[in-house]
């Protein structure tokens, strides 16, 4: 029988009381693996309330204290990463050594959050007008929610959480439920790193848990990724409930290539960036121009990429 | 490389390279039945090579997210330019060449929010920030780095003055420095 997975609420596991479930997969063999717990709009509240409720004792934490806990996250993280890294293979698909860069890429961003007290330095200005002095300094927002893809199931979630925490909110993700696995285990890293119960939460879910972020009055901002289309309904939806979003959606990169360009190098950097993760990354389209007005090279025909194509198929 | 996520989006990605082939676009590798180690029924697509691929076709127009790449082939830089300047998306884009004055036109010209030369992902470091334009981000920070610590404060500011004994008085103008 498959495990069942739930949330994640101030510290420990959140049952939530929905009732609704979906499966949870491995894609390399098929296999149903999970099942996960869908949250309900009473689970969105109660997720919700419980990051209110830590924020005042987080925010007026001291720098120094929040940043040895992130130092600490960081070590802890840096020592297991690669629990990390076979969470996202069995649940995403990619292979080991690309799940383990991701996790390797969203450390980086652990690492700069470690620097939050020089990040956070505000500006001062004496005697600005006789006896009156001005200083600026930046605060917390509050409760904030992540909402991240499947691609990616550790390193976008740290594009956002390290900086929001550092900076002293309190955090709400709903990772995609098709690879809820990594955000329960860094939740628990978190823990073990000496979070304050509450400061970092896992909401799972669909579009329910989506809206009720969206749409909640105590949640002060919105990350996204995703696709386009709903990126659009996401900054849409969350602008009009008063909340600062962010909402990167969908792309197709284009790769130029100029006839003076070193072809096999850009043949491997397109089959890199075109089939690692599966294509789940970094969608791409090759331009190969025959003419650049600067150079006097012949024309291209693209005949290295097709051939190491080839080459990738015969070892696939 | 590993399988697609689910078997929708094997499905799907199939289905683009269908679409491709019957757009008449040459499809030089087809990973539609990939011969594949995995036990049981896993979700894989193999890498697909599509050439002659115009700007009609889907395989070109969408985010078809699976391994598929679609070779279109140009005559001149502006016409990459104008490509990419004119696709709804605006994430990431790369130049391949030796020409350092080509790639420095490249940077300055084209619509895009990160990018790459002779480098074909370019993801910032975390220092500095991710993010697209266009239709590839919705709001005013990107992620992480220096906008991120932005998007996840809010500004105050503060201005103070300790009163001396000496002072006194009403004024109801608007304040002026002096």
């Amino acid at each position: 029988m498959a495990t069942t997975l739930h949330h994640w609420k101030s510290g420990e596991i959140f049952e939530g009381n929905s009732g609704r479930f979906s499966d949870v997969t491995n894609p390399a063999t098929g296999e149903i693996t999970a099942q996960l717990a869908l949250a309900s709009e009473d689970d969105v509240n109660e997720v919700v309330a419980a990051a209110l409720a830590t924020f005042p004792r987080w925010r007026d934490t001291s720098l120094t204290k929040r940043t040895q806990i992130l130092f600490a996250f960081r070590e802890l993280l840096n020592a297991r990463k690669k629990e990390l890294a076979a969470i996202i293979t069995s649940e995403h698909g990619k292979v080991l050594s690309d799940a383990f860069g991701e996790v390797s890429r969203g450390q980086e961003v652990v690492e700069f959050a470690c620097g939050i007290p020089h990040l956070l330095k505000g500006g001062f200005t004496e005697n600005a007008s006789t006896k009156v002095d001005v200083h600026s300094t930046r605060q917390p927002l509050g409760v904030v929610g992540i909402i991240s893809p499947f691609n990616f199931p550790a390193m976008v979630p740290m594009w956002f959480f390290p900086i929001a925490i550092a900076a002293g909110n309190t955090v709400v993700l709903k990772p995609s439920e098709k690879v809820p696995t990594a955000a329960l285990w860094v939740a628990e890293l978190w823990k073990e790193a000496g979070l304050p119960d509450g400061v970092f939460n896992v909401l799972n879910g669909d579009k329910v848990a989506v809206d009720g972020l969206l749409m909640h009055p105590d949640v002060q901002s919105i990350s996204f990724v995703g696709s386009t289309p709903i990126a659009r309904y996401v900054y849409e939806t969350g602008t009009t409930h008063g909340k600062r979003v962010q909402a990167l959606g969908g792309a197709k990169n284009h790769m130029l290539v100029l006839p003076d360009a070193d072809l096999d190098l850009a043949a491997d950097q397109a089959v890199n960036a075109g089939y690692g993760s599966a294509g789940e990354r970094w969608p791409s389209a090759i331009s190969a121009t025959s003419w650049w007005p600067r150079s006097s090279s012949g024309p291209s025909d693209c005949g290295p990429v097709t051939a190491l194509g080839a080459a990738t198929w015969g070892h696939s | 490389m590993g399988p697609l996520v689910t078997a929708q989006a094997q499905e799907r990605v199939s289905g683009y390279i269908d679409a491709g082939e019957a757009a008449g676009a040459t499809l030089v590798v087809d990973g539609r039945e990939p011969k594949v180690d995995a036990d049981g029924e896993g979700f894989f697509v193999g890498p697909t090579l599509f050439d002659h691929v115009t700007t009609d076709m889907s395989i070109y127009t969408d985010e078809i997210f699976g391994p598929v790449l679609s070779v279109v082939r140009l005559d001149t830089y502006e016409e990459g330019v104008r490509l990419i300047n004119d696709n709804p998306y605006g994430n990431g884009t790369a130049i391949f060449t030796n020409d350092g004055g080509a790639a420095r036109q490249f940077q300055n010209e084209v619509k895009v929010g990160m990018i790459g030369i002779n480098v074909p992902v370019p993801v910032p470091m975390a220092y500095y920030s991710f993010g697209g334009w266009k239709n590839s981000l919705f709001g005013d920070t990107h992620a992480h780095g220096v906008e991120g610590l932005h998007f996840f404060t809010r500004g105050k500011v503060i201005t103070s003055r300790w009163l001396d004994p000496s002072h006194g008085g009403l004024n109801l103008g608007f304040p002026q420095n002096a």
